[in-house]
């Protein structure tokens, strides 16, 4: 087989792809017959996106892509003219299932129980990506990861029982100690980077989304971050919250730690770090502190797009706001 | 002789002023409502991709490809008031930026150009 001067081989999501120069991934792989998403075909739109899985992409094709997104090896195929082969996948196709083995398992409140994933070897994450669970049967759902690498070979997971949740019931009521569990990932650009230890963090989420902020907030102070943390938890009442204990232990530990509960419901009395009302409205009340800083919002979906939007609307820019919003299956 | 493109700042620019752009139409009443809060990124990449073109760079878009991504608001009332809005909102996020007058004037005419496909007339 004469294989054209000057190209490059490219494994696409398992296949042998030569792409020649002067040729785009998107183009070469069009030409050969593959359904790639794409649209303005000029690096901008972002639908031809794609991970490299081996290898890393030529830098230019990375161009415009938030940091967090470039460092997880994420490309425009239309802006790809390889120099070096590589492999990819579009999304998460050949993302390979990880075998865990559940650890320990225990209640951190009436209805969120920790469950503690162990596996064997080798699986980069960091502290605050979600990892999608698959059950035997093919239930998927999304969790994300309350724990650092630094703790070792598991993750820590926190699972809220959902109103007719199928996967949470599972968990809390029969998912054992000791069970394999198959997971994929991880996903989402809620983690910390260590570029801007002086920069002020905004850490804002409901529920079960305070999961991630606190692998955030543990990372960034491994990290000897410096700049203020802020760091609010919304509920609907104070016996809705959980993880109250830890989080106001670490808020102790560091005096740039500036923990907020903020209660729907009310119940709070006076100035403290207990406040009446919505989360958004809390959080956007001290925006000056934060506005050049950047932002983790987590939890409930409509909360979290809320947030997000108002914090961009008080200037604050898209790629300092990392978001991951919980979004409730159909039972 | 330089391009529009070039005379704007090229792909700096782009990324200068979308944001600065988005942020009008969240909260300009008139059009507002088109914009679908839930995917917030995905939309700035759209934007990114509108100004690309309208500042006269790399963007291949069809005409096709402009009436198929506008249809669906066609269909729930889109018309040329909200293209209107849209070129003004866009005008004052580049003289934000301190674009001269007759640059801006230079965009707004590309960005008419399309009044039509996405109007899908």
């Amino acid at each position: 087989m004469n294989l054209p001067k000057n190209s490059v081989h490219v494994a696409y999501s398992g296949h042998d792809v030569e792409v020649e120069q002067g040729k785009s991934l998107l183009e070469t792989l069009e030409t050969k017959g593959f359904t790639v998403p794409s649209s303005c075909r000029a690096g901008v739109c972002q639908s031809c996106l794609m991970q490299a899985t081996e290898g890393a992409p030529p830098a230019a094709a990375q161009k415009g892509l938030k940091p967090s997104l470039q460092e997880q090896g994420y490309f425009l195929a239309c802006r790809c003219y390889p120099e070096r082969p590589f492999g990819c996948t579009l999304g998460d196709d050949a993302i390979a299932p990880l075998k865990t083995r559940v650890l320990a398992s225990r209640l951190l409140s009436p209805d969120v129980v920790l469950v503690r994933l162990g596996f064997n070897g080798e699986w980069g994450f960091r502290g605050g990506q979600f990892v999608n669970l698959h059950r035997p049967d093919g239930l998927v759902r999304s969790y994300s990861i309350a724990s650092l690498p630094e703790d070792g070979p598991h993750i820590d997971i926190h699972v809220r029982r959902a109103p007719q949740g199928r996967m949470s019931a599972w968990i809390h009521d029969e998912l054992a100690v000791g069970q394999e569990v198959e997971i994929r990932g991880p996903h989402g650009d809620c983690f910390y980077g260590a570029d801007a230890p002086d920069e002020t963090l905004l850490l804002a989420g409901t529920g079960t989304g305070i999961a991630p902020l606190y692998a955030v907030l543990r990372a960034a102070l491994q990290a000897g971050h410096k700049g203020a943390i802020h760091f609010f938890q919304g509920g609907r009442s104070r016996d809705r919250l959980y993880f109250v204990d830890e989080l106001a232990m670490l808020a102790e530990a560091h005096p740039n730690i500036r923990y907020t509960q903020v209660l729907l419901e009310g119940g709070a009395n006076g100035d403290g770090p207990v406040k009446n009302g919505k989360l958004d409205e809390s959080v956007l009340a001290g925006i000056g502190a934060y506005k050049n800083g950047r932002a983790y919002v987590c939890g409930d979906a409509e909360i979290v797009h809320l947030l997000r939007k108002k914090l961009f609307l008080a200037g604050m820019s898209m790629r300092r706001i990392h978001s991951d919003a919980f979004v409730s299956a159909r039972p | 002789m330089s391009t529009l493109f070039e005379d704007l700042g090229g792909a700096a620019a782009v990324d200068a002023v979308v944001e600065t752009f988005y942020r009008h139409v969240l909260t300009d009443e008139r059009i507002a409502h088109f914009f679908d809060d839930t995917d917030m990124e995905r939309q700035i990449a759209k934007q990114k991709a509108f100004l690309t073109m309208a500042f006269g760079g790399p963007a291949h878009y069809s005409g096709a490809d402009m009436r198929r991504a506008h249809g669906h608001l066609v269909a729930r009332g889109l018309n040329d008031t909200h293209f209107d809005a849209v070129v003004e909102l866009l005008g004052a996020a580049l003289k934000e930026h301190g674009v001269a007058d007759g640059l801006v004037i230079k965009v707004a005419t590309i960005a008419e150009s399309v009044r039509s496909d996405v109007l899908c007339r």
